[in-house]
């Protein structure tokens, strides 16, 4: 054990990995101990994702090298890299959700093709529960799986295959503050056991709460390494952007005018074929108001997806009704919600939000595009449209050279200030933002904040929709509580607090649901 | 600028042209003939002469109908294979009119003639894309097996209500000479309909629809990503259930060009002969571009009508176009697999989320 001690689990020395003319990463040495929790930060694109890539085998280096346990090793597909013990929980799960949690467990190469690992599988996952406490729920649908659940099944898997070395990317991006804690506590139990975690992190709070050492990324090349308990935040955000973030602008005081947004005794079934299913949200009263941000708080699945659905129109709700810009708004469609002076920067950007094999400009303007000027009767102005792409593009400050790239090619920061273009850019009077600093970086995320702040400024109407409960906070003058299909209470923001907002979460555990 | 966008298509087609030449070479050699004096009977039978070319370039229009056809749909993402039923549905419906319109003047009942395989071939995909939509049926099985309804429908007709009376062959009666798409007068033979005009006209309706309408933009939109089409208030289902009737229109017209702009005036029931699967490849050999789908509609063409050729001239297996074809659409996948290979090792901060599994569904931007 004390030599292991010495030597790392993962040692990179001068890892250099480049893409044509591009390098993702120059000369990156990375030590990752056993037993210690090692947070790896840096902005989007500054090499992360790449560096790990190269780890769990999907890459290979182009100059240096990588040694587990003071042995070089060269994987040539992730296969192998799960073989040695490296394993990674994505951010974006690889389940299906068609299986059962114990079926997605047995699903791997098995060296004798016909063996059922089912029972072999069943076995080893009791283990893991004994030691680590990490409970599956074996004969459960994936799809019926909470996102925390999903994630637990995601370690157990690689658990399950042996993996010493564990790698989470943003494994807080989807988990409630409840979640958070728990998965927290895990790691720091799987380290103490003697795995070595690697956190993949854009939030310090959480790098503080459990991290034992740091490495910074920026462009491609460590900035910075050592100890958590020897640097600042501020220390760690210099490091990340290169320079000082400027601060939030504190919240100007707006008087809340009209209401935008009303919603009345919605009630919404769980499965949209079936009205007869248990209710996903029921007895919904809402009003958000012009120039004020109204937050939804509540762990995910209690509604939210519902929420935006139903007012958008792509779900149909059982009853209730919905007021949209001081005009009655049924027959919803997301077409009429739009006309309406709705706009929505959705939590899914790759599945809702953007067409990814389109060009950047066509995808700023796609809602604009059908009106006057960009278009007349039925017939586009292609150069029109490219012009007013260019525009948004310097006002938004979408970094890309052309704006005919294919917006695929962004990155995530890049993407998602694109969608806040194309929904500004129409002048809403709701905007219905859904986790939108999601897997964002530090600026990214500043400048995201920003935004919405000039939109309630404006006098722009905000729901703004979260599981994370600091931004919650931090930004919504008032604040609801949505938990199992309900709004449990609104709270003021000058009244709020973590513990109050927290208890009104959970407070209503057993309401009955009609 | 143009050029060096298009320049690598260029050299595929050139590089598969060349593969499958040096294959039909081999099979030559094999079978006891000399691969010159193929290739020059093979020349002199698509565009030695001013009759062969005409012919060469008239067949060449049923295939660009039917590959702008699928150039449409699966720009919306709806990949339906029923273009063979719906060649047959537009063909036979152009014959039933056709053969009633006798009495109009030559102009108006080629109009009506046209319009009538229009009309059949967007109906018959109007049932795959009713099923699709209201019933959520795939769009590639069901019009998969209503190209085996319409087989056998085109049997019966020609055998039953549309029989001709002068003979007992299952075949109608001849066309009203009216109703005959004209030909260029000075070409020996009238092998060369005026319906080539249709060649550039269709592909650049369906450059500007993709690229210069709304509705076009809908449908990339729908096609490249239709939940997220959803969301952004374009409906997916409404365009890609015109995106399926405009796609049978395609397949209907060249059903109609096969029969009245072909060799025999009448319609038998094998009349298809094969165009409906081999626009699919021809469009996918243009790498879905319109505009270069009208090349490979020539070379696909010509190997029909070459093959032909040396079968009347040096007694070669007529059945070679057929493995020639085979050998391009194989080679045009393989150039696809490759093409995105290439595409992929190049630095790519973040991975399409939408990168297409298909190589059929490669897209070029309009």
């Amino acid at each position: 054990m004390a030599n292991r001690a010495q030597t790392p689990a993962l040692r990179l020395s001068g890892v250099t990995k480049r893409f044509g003319a591009f390098t993702a990463n120059e000369r990156v040495d990375l030590d990752i101990n056993r037993g210690e929790i090692h947070a790896l930060l840096g902005e989007n694109g500054a090499g992360k994702t790449t560096l790990m890539r190269i780890v769990t085998g999907l890459y290979q280096p182009d100059e240096g090298e990588v040694r587990m346990d003071g042995e070089t090793i060269r994987f040539r597909k992730p296969e192998h890299a799960l073989r040695a013990g490296i394993g990674m929980v994505h951010q974006h799960f690889t389940l299906v959700p068609t299986l059962t949690e114990l079926q997605n467990l047995a699903m791997r190469p098995a060296r004798i093709p016909w063996s059922n690992a089912t029972a072999d599988v069943r076995r080893r996952s009791e283990e893991i529960a004994a030691t680590t406490g990490l409970r599956i729920n074996p004969d459960r649908m994936v799809a019926d799986a909470s996102i925390g659940e999903r994630q637990r099944l995601e370690i157990v898997k690689l658990l399950c295959r042996g993996a010493r070395i564990l790698i989470f990317d943003e494994p807080s991006a989807a988990l409630s503050p409840g979640e958070w804690d728990e998965l927290a506590a895990l790691m720091r139990r799987l380290a103490a056991e003697g795995h070595a975690i690697v956190l993949i992190s854009h939030k310090l709070t959480e790098v503080f709460a459990v991290a034992d050492r740091y490495t910074v990324l920026r462009a491609g090349a460590v900035v910075g390494t050592g100890l958590v308990t020897e640097v600042t935040p501020d220390e760690l955000v210099t490091m990340m952007v290169g320079g000082p973030v400027m601060e939030r602008p504190a919240r100007a005081h707006v008087n809340p005018g009209r209401p935008v947004l009303t919603v009345r005794g919605l009630g919404v079934a769980r499965d949209p074929l079936d009205p007869k299913s248990p209710p996903a949200l029921s007895g919904i009263d809402l009003q958000v108001r012009a120039g004020e941000i109204l937050g939804i708080a509540g762990v995910a699945g209690s509604g939210q997806n519902e929420l935006v659905e139903a007012v958008m129109g792509i779900r149909p709700a059982l009853r209730g009704r919905i007021e949209l810009d001081g005009k009655p708004f049924e027959d919803r469609t997301p077409r009429r919600f739009y006309q309406s002076g709705g706009a929505l920067i959705p939590e899914d950007r790759h599945h809702v939000a953007i067409v990814s094999g389109m060009t950047l400009w066509e995808n700023i303007t796609m809602r604009a595009l059908r009106r006057p000027p960009l278009s007349r009767r039925g017939i586009l102005n292609p150069s029109a449209a490219r012009g007013e792409a260019r525009r948004l593009m310097a006002e938004f400050d979408i970094r890309a050279d052309t704006e005919k790239i294919p917006i695929g090619r962004l990155s995530g920061g890049n993407q998602q200030k694109a969608v806040l273009a194309r929904e500004f850019s129409g002048h809403p009077a709701l905007l219905i933002a859904v986790q939108p600093v999601r897997g964002l970086d530090v600026r990214a995320t500043d400048f995201v904040y920003r935004q919405l702040s000039e939109h309630r400024a404006r006098g722009g109407a905000i729901l703004l929709i979260s599981m994370d409960l600091d931004e919650i906070l931090a930004l919504s003058d008032r604040i609801a509580v949505l938990a199992h299909g309900r709004i449990q209470g609104v709270v003021e923001a000058e009244d709020a607090t973590r513990t109050r907002i927290g208890a009104l979460m959970t407070s209503a555990e057993e309401a009955p649901c009609s | 600028m143009l050029m060096r966008q298009h320049l690598p298509r260029v050299l595929v087609t050139v590089g598969v042209i060349v593969i499958a030449a040096l294959i039909a070479s081999l099979i030559l050699l094999a079978s006891g003939v000399a691969p010159v004096d193929a290739l020059s009977a093979f020349w002199e039978g698509t565009f030695g002469n001013g009759t062969n070319a005409g012919t060469t370039l008239t067949q060449a229009v049923p295939l660009l109908l039917v590959a702008l056809g699928w150039i449409v749909a699966t720009r919306a993402g709806r990949l339906h294979v029923g273009y063979p039923g719906q060649v047959i549905a537009g063909g036979a419906t152009a014959t039933a009119i056709g053969l009633n319109c006798g009495g109009l003047p030559g102009a108006l009942a080629v109009l009506v003639t046209a319009l009538a395989g229009i009309a059949g071939g967007a109906l018959w995909a109007g049932l795959t894309a009713w099923l699709w939509a209201s019933r959520g049926v795939l769009e590639i099985i069901s019009s998969l097996l209503l190209n085996l309804v319409a087989i056998q429908v085109a049997a019966w007709l020609v055998r039953g209500p549309l029989q001709g009376t002068a003979s007992q062959e299952p075949q109608t009666a001849n066309f009203p000479p009216s109703t005959i798409w004209p030909s260029v007068p000075a070409i020996p033979g009238q092998t060369l309909s005026f319906d080539v005009v249709l060649l550039p006209i269709c592909a650049v309706i369906v450059v500007l629809l993709l690229s210069r309408t709304v509705f076009g933009f809908g449908l990339r939109a729908s096609g490249g990503n239709g939940e997220a089409a959803r969301w952004l208030g374009i409906d997916p289902k409404r365009g890609g259930v015109v995106a399926i009737l405009i796609s049978g229109g395609f397949a209907g017209l060249a059903g109609a060009a096969l029969l009245f702009a072909g060799t025999a005036p009448w319609m038998s029931d094998g009349f298809e002969a094969g165009v409906g699967f081999n626009g699919i490849a021809v469009a996918l050999l243009a790498g879905n571009s319109p505009v270069f789908a009208i090349l490979t509609a020539v070379v696909f063409s010509a190997l029909n009508v070459g093959g032909t050729a040396l079968q009347a001239t040096l007694d070669v297996p007529s059945s070679l176009a057929e493995v020639l074809q085979g050998a391009v659409i194989v080679l045009v996948l393989l150039a696809a697999v490759l093409a995105r290979r290439r595409r992929e090792q190049a630095p790519a901060p973040q991975p399409a989320a939408a990168a297409k599994s298909l190589a059929l569904v490669g897209t070029e931007e309009v």
